[in-house]
């Protein structure tokens, strides 16, 4: 029997809907404003009541509180890279403080957590995201871990470790023999040693590598096995076995670094018609247009029009090992301009991705730059194309192709440089993709993933 | 350095009373937009990010809730984007209009939707308020509330659709009394 609109709701937010019931919900959600309007009001009665649960269950749950429970928001800090990161997360919790030690320091570390994450800062039970970087959290027990971003950990102790995903190395003095971490798939008792744990947030196995010591691993099925110097060991949901893996001895096998690069303000539009320069081009925004040649005054199909903007921006990459990127990603959001009108433009317009030259002609000037001065498309490489539908002015493009793989590896002057043109001939509407300096949207973001180690 | 910076006077302590006022708001968009809770956290605590880092772009407290609903936005499109091959959500297109009509509510209109839904809640019996609030606890609270109780999964849920109409009418009323 069909499902009536409020079946298919509650089966959707309880998480117990088929594709085929959620794509049924789509399409009568598409055909219904009414049902859109109960759809959002279902959302804000979930989240509400979600509020009231999880409020609920820490009361009930922190038996030795003994005063009412109050609300905390605290406010964190990233160190080295005065990376400010914010919590959201609404705590309950019992007024009495849980120190279980000190993070002792911070290697352009960007936290999320509940808590106070600045070097020096004592840290209690809770649970910790570090974004990118590393970090060293010393435990009052002796144990130090020096974490690798991204992980996530649920600290539980001073001798207890839930750990969730990331790359860690640890060093167990004599006085903290028996810290343990828990992982997805066993528990690692610690007999005084130093080792190192690697588990990615999607991966099927942990690895482990004793460098020094003895270390116990209880797997979830049953099975213990000890570990000493020098040994390895490859943890999964059904077995735990010896690592004949060579890159898994004495560090953090198969370690895969992904890193974020933002242009740190190397960006900038450029207008055909340069007079337009000033008022035109916002820093905010990289803008692109490209007007159909036939509705400018000079006429001329192959020139460009004088309102045709294009984009320019560029990352640095020295200091990475350029051959030893496996796979990049190039993170754009779009963004209406409020420029032009959409209803007179093509449905889709789509866009190329070019790399300029690895010469002079990379060495733009960030602010003031004339068309005429500015690198060539016609000397540039098309690296990647994709479509913006005029309907959709906010979406986010990933584009991963392998010629920006390729482009990326064969830079020479450690700096990328990239122009982002519209390919489609329209009409006034000017496209926009967030600056770093945009208000609201993330600015255009490279994301290198290094081979594994 | 663009023009829009230092126009914000607003400080960290009034950043986290912000965030705190409107986190159930914030949450709300999100998952309108998202499959899941799960979704919904990884996204608020990445636009939490950027929302401290741009906070100085930020022209006065009032633009605070639809500027982090943007923001939230663009973080939930990302999300989408990196996970579309995994589980079901809706359109780009869908999400697309949903958002738009989202970024439309008040705090006043969910702060007032909330009160009544609490007030609604109070009515409920203690086991009836258990069962409203399992779902948001763990995955399979329900299974084992069913377990404990000696009935199925199923009838659980059927009794929690019976008892989520009585809110949804319960809060219908009281707001059309307002």
């Amino acid at each position: 029997m069909k499902k009536t609109d409020q079946e298919l709701l509650d089966c959707y937010f309880q998480g117990r809907a088929s594709d085929d019931e959620i794509s049924e919900l789509e399409q009568r959600m598409l055909a219904d404003a009414d049902l859109r309007q109960h759809y959002l009001q279902e959302a804000m009665c979930e989240t509400d009541l979600r509020s009231l649960a999880l409020r609920e269950e820490n009361v009930v749950t922190i038996p030795q509180a003994p005063r009412k429970p109050r609300a905390t928001v605290a406010l964190l800090a990233g160190a080295a890279a005065a990376v400010l990161v914010l919590a959201t997360i609404l705590m309950f919790k019992d007024d009495r403080p849980a120190s279980v030690g000190t993070i002792v320091s911070s290697e352009l570390a960007g936290w999320q957590s509940d808590q106070p994450t600045i070097v020096g800062a004592e840290f209690g039970p809770g649970t910790y995201l570090l974004q990118r970087g590393v970090a060293t959290l010393g435990f009052h027990s002796g144990a130090e871990m020096v974490l690798e971003g991204p992980a996530k950990i649920e600290v539980v102790s001073a001798m207890q470790v839930i750990f969730d995903y990331g790359n860690a190395s640890f060093n167990v003095p004599e006085s903290a023999v028996g810290f343990q971490v828990d992982t997805r798939y066993g528990n690692i008792v610690d007999h005084g040693t130093r080792f190192s744990l690697s588990l990615g947030e999607e991966s099927n196995e942990a690895r482990l590598a004793v460098k020094e010591g003895e270390v116990a691993i209880h797997h979830h099925g049953g099975e213990v096995k000890h570990l000493f110097t020098s040994e390895t060991a490859l943890i999964d949901e059904q077995q735990l076995r010896s690592s004949e893996d060579p890159t898994a001895e004495g560090g953090l096998g198969a370690k895969v670094a992904t890193m974020a690069l933002g242009t740190g303000g190397r960006e900038t539009s450029i207008i055909y018609n340069d007079q337009f320069r000033k008022n035109r081009l916002s820093p905010e925004f990289l803008m692109i247009k490209h007007q159909d040649p036939r509705a400018s005054t000079n006429g001329d199909p192959h020139q460009p029009t004088p309102v045709d903007r294009r984009a320019l921006l560029a990352f640095d990459v020295s200091g990475i090992d350029l051959k030893e990127i496996a796979e990049a990603r190039l993170i754009l959001n779009a963004v209406p301009t409020g420029l032009g009108m959409v209803t007179d433009m093509p449905t889709i317009s789509e866009f190329g991705l070019y790399g300029l030259p690895d010469d002079e002609r990379e060495h733009w000037p960030s602010s003031g730059l004339r068309w005429v001065d500015a690198p060539k498309l016609e000397e540039s490489e098309r690296l990647a194309t994709f479509p913006v539908s005029r309907a959709e002015q906010r979406a986010v493009v990933i584009l991963d192709t392998p010629e920006l793989l390729d482009f990326l590896k064969a830079d020479q002057s450690g700096e990328v440089g990239l122009m982002i043109h519209c390919e489609t001939p329209g009409s006034t509407l000017v496209h926009g993709f967030a600056s770093s300096q945009h208000r609201e949207a993330a600015g255009p973001v490279l994301e290198l993933v290094m081979k594994k180690r | 350095m663009s023009d829009n910076q230092d126009k914000s006077t607003l400080t960290e302590a009034d950043f986290m009373r912000l965030l705190l006022q409107h986190e159930n708001a914030l949450r709300a968009f999100a998952r309108s937009l998202l499959p899941g809770w799960d979704a919904v956290d990884d996204v608020i605590q990445d636009a939490s990010v950027i929302m401290w880092q741009k906070l100085s772009q930020l022209d006065d407290e009032d633009g605070f809730l639809p500027w982090g609903k943007v923001i939230i936005r663009f973080h939930c499109y990302r999300y989408l984007e990196k996970k579309k091959r995994k589980g079901s959500s809706f359109s780009k297109e869908l999400v697309a209009i949903l958002a738009d009509e989202a970024e439309q509510i008040s705090e006043a209109e969910h702060s007032k939707r909330r009160q009544a839904l609490e007030s609604c809640l109070r009515k409920l019996s203690d086991p009836e308020r258990e069962l409203v609030l399992a779902p948001y606890l763990h995955y399979g609270r329900i299974t084992e509330l069913a377990e404990l109780g000696g009935t199925s999964a199923n009838a659980l849920y059927k009794k929690l659709g019976r008892l989520r109409d009585r809110l949804r009418n319960c809060v219908k009323e009281r707001l059309a009394h307002t």
